[in-house]
């Protein structure tokens, strides 16, 4: 819930100040983001989990990004999609992270319940 | 407590990825690709080139227009210095119109009918004579090889200039001359020379036919005033 507020507002504040990135950064960028998607997934993991640790996170979130981006651009100078192992690797551990989170929070509701 | 901390720090994540995810959607929104063929690309290079060139031509004009109404304002209370701003100007365009006689570097050529010994009383004689469409010709070369002054036989070649084919002899600016033909540009003497001795040149062409021609670079071309007037009985300026 907190998470889905956050993304709106973001939303709304990017579009509100227009800030616009260079066309060539464009496709590293999406790589970034979902980077950032899997550490924030992460987090809400390890806070249902109760063992979130904030610098755990802020590294993860800042590191994977910037590895990911890092990646991309090196794909793109060598000629080998690098990208898409960063994509395979966040998108599959999005899932997993997803399907934790479920698992915790449906428990939760049938034990309130 | 440690809730809440994980919730804050999602919180602020999350608002991180919406700037992102907004920023790249605002320009894969403004961005849109056309495919082009080669041909096309070149055309649009073509077009972005000439684009710039004129971009920076327009912005050397109005440095030198600033330029110039600075020099106004500045003297503004002085008179005489605008006078002599004017004077230069109308200088400069008399200069240009062919009103004053000018020197520079250049190009001097010289055209000749062919030497008498291979004129053979058959049709083919035509070509070894100079024709007006050949000085029209070689005249038209030189301007395009950026000539900024031209004079045939000592006669200035201005806008209202005629070539006019008169017997023997030519009409040039009301007078008639007979060969031989010198005609001078003031230009870059180089760019001049090396264009009017291009293989696709119409100079190559006369060559060919036999005739006397000669090309030389020059330091100091003189080339007089134009010795007509412009007649003024009919146009106006437009009114907008």
């Amino acid at each position: 819930m907190v998470g889905l507020m956050g993304l709106i507002i973001g939303i709304i504040l990017g579009v509100i100040f227009n800030v616009n990135i260079p066309d060539q950064f464009s496709p590293y960028m999406s790589v970034a983001i979902l980077a950032c998607l899997d550490s924030v997934f992460g987090a809400v993991r390890a806070s249902l989990s109760k063992n979130f640790q904030p610098d755990i996170f802020i590294s993860g979130f800042f590191g994977n990004a910037l590895l990911a981006a890092a990646l991309a651009y090196l794909g793109d100078k060598l000629g080998v999609p690098i990208y898409l192992a960063a994509v395979i690797v966040f998108g599959g551990r999005l899932f997993d992270n997803f399907a934790i989170v479920r698992r915790l929070l449906l428990e939760k509701i049938k034990s309130r319940g | 407590m440690k809730n809440n901390e994980a919730n804050i720090f999602v919180f602020a994540a999350c608002i991180i990825i919406g700037v992102l995810i907004s920023m790249n959607i605002s320009i894969s929104a403004k961005s849109s690709y056309t495919y082009l063929s080669s041909e096309q690309y070149q055309d649009a290079y073509t077009y972005k080139t000439r684009l710039q060139n004129e971009i920076s031509a327009l912005r050397n004009q109005y440095y030198e227009y600033e330029e110039k109404l600075n020099k106004y304002q500045q003297y503004d209370q002085d008179g005489e210095a605008v006078k002599d701003e004017i004077n230069s100007e109308i200088a400069e365009n008399n200069m240009i119109l062919g009103r004053v006689a000018v020197e520079g570097e250049g190009v001097v050529i010289a055209l000749n009918d062919a030497d008498s010994s291979l004129f053979t009383n058959t049709f083919e004689d035509q070509f070894r004579l100079v024709h007006n469409t050949d000085i029209i010709q070689v005249l038209n070369d030189l301007k395009n090889g950026g000539a900024e002054a031209i004079s045939i036989n000592g006669l200035r070649i201005v806008g209202s200039s005629e070539v006019y084919c008169s017997g023997p002899f030519l009409q040039v600016n009301d007078v008639k001359i007979a060969a031989p033909f010198t005609i001078k540009a003031i230009g870059n003497r180089q760019v001049l020379y090396d264009y009017m001795m291009s293989d696709e040149n119409y100079l190559k062409s006369l060559m060919l036919r036999k005739l006397n021609v000669n090309i030389s670079k020059s330091e100091t071309v003189e080339i007089p005033a134009v010795n007509v007037a412009e007649a003024t009985d009919f146009i106006k300026k437009q009114e907008k």
